[in-house]
C-alpha cells in the first residue's frame, strides 16, 4: 500500500479518518527510512494536524523506551567457553586445514626422507671433502625440517590446549625414536624411526587419533 | 568495521582460532543480548549464544563476504533462537503463544493482570512494562525489534540478517510497535 502521496493529501484535510494511514509514515520517519522529500511533507502535515502530531509524540516515546531497554552483557568467560567448545567438534578438521596439518605432514616426510637417505650418503662418502659435502646436504635437510617443526610448535603454542595436547601426544613417540636412533646409530633404529615418521605423516594427513569427531 | 571483520574471517578460514576469538569477543554481547531477549532464561541464552558462534565457525566456508559478518551471525543466532522456541512450544503449550490464522500472527492481550494502571507512574516502571510487553511478543516480531532498537540495524540490514523481504520487515516492525502501544495504553497518564 503506497501511503506517501495520496495519504498525505488526505491528511492535510485534517480528517481523523484520513489520518489513520499516517501511522505507517510516522514509524518510517522516526526510523529515518523516509526519503527527504516525504519526510518534509510529513513534518509539514504534523504542524497542521493535531491528531497526527499527537500520534507522532506517542510513537516517539515508544521508540525512546525501546531504545533504552537494558542490554544484557555476555557472562564472564563466555568467549573462552566458546573457543573451548570449538575443537571438541571441529578442531581436528580445522587443524588439518591449517598450518598445523601442513607443518606436521611436511615435518614427518622430512624426517622420513632424511633418515632414509642419510645412511646412503654416508656409505658413498669420498674422503673428507665428500664427508663435508654430505654433512652440508644433511644439515640443509635437517634445517628445513627444523623450520617445519618450529612452525608446528608455534602453532601448538597458540592453539587451544586440548587440541595442542592431543597433537603432542602423537608427536612424542616419534621424537623419542628419532633420538634413540641418532644416539645408537643402529640400522634398526633408523628403520624404526623412519617407519614412525612415515606413520606420523600418514596419520596426520589422513585418519588420525586427532580425528576424534 | 566490515573490512576488519573480513580479514579476521579469512584468518579463521585458515584455522586460526585466535582470529575467531577476536570475532567472538567483538560480538559476544550483541549475540548474547539477542538470545537473552529471545529466550529470557539466562542459561538457555548462554547455550544458544555459544551454539551460534560454534555453528558460525563451522560454516565459515559458506560465508558470503558481500554481506556483513554481523548480519550473517545475527541470522544464525536468530534462526537458532526461533527454532529453540518452537521446540519448547512443542513440549509445553504456553499461554503466551501467538494466535496464527489466515491474517497472520495475532497478538494476545499483553496487559499484566497483576499490575493496575494507577500503580504505575515512574519512568522505571514504564520501562519495565515495555520490557515485559516485548517479552510477550511473538518471536518473529521480537527479534526484529531487538535488531532495530538494540543493534541499530537498518531495515535493509534486518532483512539481510533474517533472510526475509524488506516489505516483511516493515510490516512486522509496524505491527510489533502497534501491539506495544496497545499494551502501554493502560499505563498512559
Amino acid at each position: 500500500m503506497n501511503l506517501r502521496g495520496p495519504a498525505l493529501q488526505r491528511s492535510r484535510r485534517a480528517d481523523s479518518m484520513d489520518c489513520r494511514g499516517h501511522t505507517d509514515l510516522v514509524q518510517l520517519f522516526l526510523d529515518d527510512e523516509l526519503e527527504p522529500k516525504t519526510a518534509d511533507e510529513l513534518r509539514e502535515h504534523g504542524r497542521r494536524c493535531y491528531l497526527c502530531r499527537e500520534h507522532l509524540d506517542e510513537t516517539r516515546l515508544l521508540f525512546d523506551l525501546l531504545d533504552r531497554l537494558p542490554r544484557d552483557q555476555a557472562p564472564a568467560g563466555f568467549a573462552s567457553s566458546v573457543l573451548c567448545a570449538l575443537p571438541q567438534r571441529f578442531g581436528a578438521r580445522r587443524m588439518r586445514r591449517g598450518v598445523g596439518r601442513f607443518s606436521i605432514r611436511v615435518a614427518g616426510l622430512g624426517v622420513a626422507a632424511g633418515l632414509v637417505l642419510l645412511p646412503r650418503l654416508v656409505e658413498h662418502d669420498d674422503g673428507a671433502a665428500g664427508l663435508l659435502d654430505t654433512l652440508g646436504r644433511v644439515a640443509t635437510w635437517w634445517y628445513s625440517w627444523a623450520q617445519d617443526v618450529a612452525a608446528t610448535l608455534e602453532w601448538l603454542r597458540s592453539a587451544n590446549p586440548i587440541e595442542a595436547w592431543s597433537v603432542l601426544r602423537s608427536i612424542a613417540p616419534a621424537a623419542g625414536l628419532i633420538l634413540e636412533a641418532s644416539a645408537s646409530g643402529l640400522t634398526l633404529g633408523w628403520l624404526a624411526a623412519t617407519i614412525a615418521a612415515l606413520w606420523l605423516g600418514a596419520q596426520v594427513g589422513g585418519r588420525s587419533p586427532l580425528s576424534r569427531t | 568495521m566490515k573490512k576488519e571483520d573480513l580479514l579476521l574471517v579469512e584468518r579463521c578460514k585458515g584455522g586460526d582460532q585466535i582470529a575467531y576469538g577476536q570475532l567472538v569477543r567483538k560480538y559476544q554481547n550483541s549475540v548474547y543480548n539477542l538470545c537473552r531477549k529471545m529466550v529470557r532464561n539466562p542459561e538457555e541464552a548462554r547455550d544458544l549464544a555459544q551454539e551460534a558462534f560454534v555453528k558460525t565457525f563451522a560454516a565459515l566456508d559458506r560465508y558470503d563476504p558481500v554481506y556483513a559478518f554481523s548480519s550473517w551471525l545475527f541470522k544464525i543466532t536468530s534462526n537458532l533462537c526461533i527454532d529453540h522456541i518452537r521446540k519448547q512450544r512443542m513440549r509445553l503449550l504456553s499461554i503466551d503463544d501467538p494466535l496464527e490464522g489466515e491474517e497472520g500472527v495475532v497478538f494476545r492481550e499483553l496487559s499484566d493482570p497483576q499490575r493496575q494502571p494507577d500503580q504505575v507512574s515512574e519512568d522505571s516502571e514504564l520501562r519495565e512494562a515495555i520490557r515485559a510487553a516485548v517479552d510477550r511478543l511473538p518471536e518473529h516480531y521480537r527479534v526484529i525489534l531487538i535488531l532495530r532498537h538494540q543493534e541499530q540495524l537498518s531495515y535493509e540490514e534486518i532483512a539481510t540478517s533474517l533472510g526475509i523481504p524488506l516489505g516483511t520487515v516493515k510490516a512486522r516492525i509496524h505491527r510489533a510497535r502497534e501491539g506495544l502501544k496497545g499494551a502501554l495504553a493502560a499505563y498512559a497518564p
